[in-house]
């Protein structure tokens, strides 16, 4: 007999019991067997007989039994999917409805989150490109770059013979290569000067990848060039059919035989061509003239540190094979990437480290923000759940409440980020390498999407975290309770501490690198940077014979002399603060050095006049004059050299050499001068050469004018004057000294710059969080106040009790972030100039800042508590 | 017990277990032996038809069905009517109605 209706007996009984599809079936479809059997015994049968007819009308039970399960479990996925859409939709209906009611907040969350996610999608995009994206050559993890170590420790180009070596002795090697950089004048309308790379047969083949148009160089090229992408979009135009132009680069006559892919950058994005190094000049032939730069290519199956050990071994052979022709340091073989990335790495791991402690801060202090608001919507949540929307319901609002912030400031972030790149990539420091292009691909959107949601993900839990701990009994009591809200802002409190923690050592680590970078500007360079106007001129060989070129540069100061407000004018073969023309080990008459014991010397080549202009003091004997026009080999050295191997002043009529002493003349020593710091303004002073152009003629040199006006105004003649009988010499680089110097700080500027930035904006939300709980935390404890006032305190005493609270919190994130940042900020102490990454004044000034500012973020909140009207709010 | 029993057409089981839900929540023995005291016993339910087709409906959002304590004391499914099956019903029922009697028309003509 079917009942009509369930009873509520039989509702209670079933309401727990939820079994699997299989167990459903069987328990189903046995019922349905039983009842067959009780009928068909009510029928009279026995129990035999009635449980035969029921198996026979039954059929194959197997057969019913696996067609229910299998639609069974359809149905449940399908259920549990509509069930969990139509949560969605009502989560999401109810998330937009609420971020609708307070835009204050959704808009205030969603630019913070937006802004930061921005950031970190512009700092991953440089990382990625430059420390991470794989490198475009087939295989790339077999590919090693190769220099020589030096005696002091740096890493050093690798020469020829040792290169030979290599190639002949390194087992499990399948190919080396190298190149050689050198900047040249394309012979255009105006005579850009680009970078190109002179390549060995070896360098196209190692490295593995074909021409876009045309082919890479074979062995058999000799006046052949091949383009890079950016070369042929912006000296020609893109020209499809540049395939056997002719074109001329200094002097010499090249046919482009093809253009590579714009993501072949090698070893960087200056270069503009390739072209073969053709024979090689013997003085290139030589153990201690390091100009190559090596790669190699390991063969398959052999492991990198094997590969390495190879080569290392082998070199080592190849020199002890030949003592006395160079010093004894070895090779320094290193990943192609690294080699290619080496310096850049700690600056963008920095970079990276401190914007991804920003987006943590942000998701610290929204979650906060979302916790609070939490708590004041309370009663509303409290209703939901009285009302029988589950915990997990609850909790699972919040989160997709944060994860539409999540996904919002994510997608606004990252247009953000795709608006300010090509901006970003013009304030980038101009010697950032990166071996693959700067631009923000699918791998970097949706990691930033990714981290994006996240963050939303997070700060949901964590806000949910302490939203599902409210106790709705007492929400919907309202918060009467004086004292309501004490214990329950732990969350709150903790979340401002970790901002004022991970601030400071933000703030400290920016501190750092602003004093190294005033460390840096503060270097007295040792030559009056005021006042010059520079640029530098190129006399191409081919119309220029030795005696042309030194006649020519000989009149020179004198044709500048002639320009208003030109004071006196000279040249240098390289000017202080950009590397000198190269280095060469000491030789001293009567005297001898053990192998490798000589320190090595910078070389220059400077015109008559050149100390005076630029303002090198001259300490001892003289300048160059027109005496020196080559007769008599003579030099000029820096006070350091002459205090190292002079100390008693008599340096003067002494005799050196610089470099291989079997073929460099006696120099005898004319002169001493102040240092320079003629390589970079923080390195050291090194031990200076100078020899006189006439002595050791050479066809670019940098002009320096010293002016008594503004040298901007003047530099611009100078080029007409360079230019005056012969207006197609190339001259570039025409500008101001200090110009320059602001230019080779330019990337300690960025750095520091950008560190400073995220300082601030760390500061910035920190305060912000502060002032969040400070003020929701007056509101709360109105009554409280009104109370104290009212019984007596002080409107000084209220406001002390607000501030205290806020910098007893601000002192924890003190006290967790001060050794978070000692110890953090020795990871930069190679960017560092003059300053201890324990520097005490740059932690405990960004300590104070945080203070200061906790005090001005609850400030505002305090006055608002002693404003509280002890009648209103305590019928409130 | 009859000797023959009626092929039902694709889609009939479905109409008539939905129009025996009308009258009350069943489980699946009771809806099987409603149908053949209906029909006096001319129609046979077949629990490899009834059983798949219940699962089906079910999916579909038709039926709904909910465990409860049958009569042998036992957990049993007791199965529902939802407003979307009685739509559907309604659907079918005219759906039914217009093929029966076009079928009819047909049948009944005597002479063409």
């Amino acid at each position: 007999m079917p009942r009509r209706r369930l009873g509520f007996g039989a509702r209670l009984k079933g309401f727990w019991w939820k079994p699997d599809a299989a167990h459903e079936v069987a328990e189903e479809l046995t019922h349905h067997f039983e009842l067959l059997v009780r009928d068909a015994m009510d029928r009279g049968l026995s129990r035999e007989a009635a449980m035969a007819e029921a198996r026979t009308r039954f059929g194959d039970p197997g057969l019913v039994r696996r067609e229910c399960e299998d639609l069974a479990q359809a149905r449940d996925r399908k259920v549990s999917m509509r069930e969990m859409l139509a949560d969605l939709r009502d989560d999401l209906r109810w998330t937009l409805r609420s971020l609708r009611r307070s835009p204050a907040y959704a808009l205030a969350s969603g630019s913070t989150l937006a802004l930061v996610v921005a950031a970190n999608a512009l700092v991953f995009t440089v990382v990625y490109a430059v420390l991470l994206r794989p490198l475009p050559y087939p295989e790339p993890d077999r590919l090693l770059g190769l220099n020589e170590g030096s005696t002091e420790g740096f890493v050093q180009e690798i020469s020829w013979p040792n290169l030979e070596d290599l190639r002949a002795g390194a087992k499990g090697v399948a190919s080396i290569g190298a190149w050689l950089d050198w900047d040249v004048t394309l012979v255009t309308e105006d005579t850009p000067r680009i970078s190109i790379a002179y390549t060995t047969p070896d360098f196209f083949p190692v490295l593995g990848r074909s021409a876009m148009l045309g082919r890479t160089l074979e062995p058999s090229d000799e006046k052949a060039l091949v383009l890079s992408h950016g070369a042929w979009q912006t000296y020609f135009g893109a020209d499809p059919a540049i395939l056997g132009r002719v074109i001329t680069l200094n002097s010499d006559v090249l046919t482009v035989v093809g253009v590579m892919p714009p993501s072949f950058r090698f070893p960087d994005a200056r270069i503009a061509a390739w072209m073969p190094l053709g024979p090689v000049p013997d003085w290139m032939r030589n153990r201690a003239v390091h100009i190559f730069q090596g790669i190699a290519r390991l063969e398959p199956g052999v492991a990198r540190d094997q590969g390495e050990v190879r080569l290392v071994q082998a070199l080592a052979q190849a020199q002890s094979g030949h003592p006395g022709e160079d010093g004894p340091h070895g090779l320094a073989v290193r990943s192609l990437r690294e080699r290619l990335t080496g310096d850049a790495r700690p600056v963008l791991m920095l970079l990276l480290g401190s914007v991804a402690a920003v987006l943590l801060l942000a998701c610290a202090n929204l979650a906060g923000l979302t916790a609070t608001r939490a708590l004041q919507r309370e009663s509303e949540l409290s209703l939901r759940a009285a009302l029988g929307a589950s915990r997990g319901r609850l909790v699972r609002q919040l989160v997709v409440e944060s994860l539409v912030l999540g996904i919002a400031g994510g997608v606004v972030g990252l247009a953000l980020a795709a608006v300010a790149l090509p901006r970003l990539l013009g304030m980038l420091p101009s010697d950032l390498p990166s071996p693959t292009a700067v631009v923000l691909d699918r791998t970097v959107a949706i990691g930033t999407l990714g981290v994006a949601l996240l963050a939303g993900l997070g700060i949901g839990l964590v806000a949910a975290f302490r939203a599902s701990r409210s106790d709705p009994a007492r929400k919907m009591q309202g918060s009467t309770a004086s004292t309501a809200g004490r214990e329950r802002l732990l969350l709150q409190r903790s979340l401002v501490a970790a901002q004022v923690a991970i601030s400071l050592v933000i703030l400290a680590g920016a501190g750092l690198l602003l004093r190294s970078f005033r460390a840096v500007v503060g270097v007295d360079p040792g030559f009056r940077t005021d006042g010059l106007a520079v640029a530098t001129v190129a006399l191409p060989s081919s119309r220029y014979k030795t005696d042309a070129m030194v006649a020519w540069y000989a009149g020179l100061p004198e044709r500048l002399g002639a320009v208003p407000g030109v004071l006196s004018a000279s040249a240098v073969s390289s000017l202080p603060i950009t590397l000198g023309d190269g280095k060469g080990d000491i030789s001293i008459e009567g005297r001898t050095f053990a192998m490798g014991e000589a320190p090595g010397l910078s070389y220059r080549r400077a015109l008559p006049n050149y100390f005076r202009t630029v303002g090198i003091p001259l300490i001892q004997g003289r300048e160059f004059d027109a005496r020196d026009n080559g007769d008599q080999m003579v030099v000029i050295i820096n006070e350091a050299l002459a205090r190292k191997f002079w100390p008693g002043g008599d340096a003067i009529g002494k005799r050196i050499k610089i470099g291989p002493p079997e073929r460099e003349p006696w120099l005898t020593i004319v002169g001493v001068v102040g240092d320079v710091h003629n390589e970079a303004l923080e390195r050291a002073v090194g031990f200076d050469t100078y020899e006189p152009h006439a002595q050791r003629p050479r066809g670019t040199m940098s002009v320096v004018v010293r002016t008594s006006g503004n040298p901007r105004a003047v530099a611009p003649l100078v080029r007409g004057v360079l230019q005056q009988n012969d207006a197609g010499l190339p001259v570039w680089g025409v500008g101001t000294m200090e110009e320059r110097v602001r230019g080779s700080l330019a990337p300690r500027r960025f750095t520091a710059g950008v560190l400073t930035a995220f300082g601030a904006s760390a500061l910035l939300l920190a305060s912000i969080g502060i002032y969040g709980v400070a003020a929701y935390l007056v509101g709360r404890r109105k009554r409280e106040f009104a109370i104290r006032l009212a019984l007596g305190a002080s409107g000084t005493q209220v406001r002390r009790l607000v501030v205290g609270e806020s910098l007893r919190v601000v002192l924890i994130g003190i006290v967790i972030g001060l050794p978070a940042g000692l110890a953090l900020t020795s990871l930069i102490r190679g960017l560092l100039f003059n300053v201890k990454p324990g520097d005490p004044l740059s932690h405990l000034l960004a300590a104070g800042l945080l203070g200061a500012l906790a005090i001005a973020a609850t400030w505002l909140p305090a006055r608002r508590a002693t404003k509280a009207d002890p009648v209103s709010s305590l019928r409130e | 017990m009859p000797d023959f029993f009626l092929d039902l057409p694709q889609g009939t089981l479905d109409l008539l277990v939905l129009k025996a839900l009308t009258w009350a929540p069943r489980h699946g023995y009771a809806i099987a032996r409603l149908l053949e005291e209906r029909t006096g016993d001319r129609l046979r339910i077949e629990e490899g038809s009834l059983y798949p087709a219940l699962y089906r409906m079910e999916a579909k959002g038709w039926i709904e069905a909910e465990w409860g304590e049958s009569e042998l004391g036992r957990k049993a499914k007791f199965y529902s009517i939802t407003r979307e099956g009685r739509k559907q019903l309604k659907r079918q029922l005219n759906h039914w109605e217009t093929v029966q009697d076009a079928v009819g028309r047909v049948l009944r003509t005597e002479n063409a």
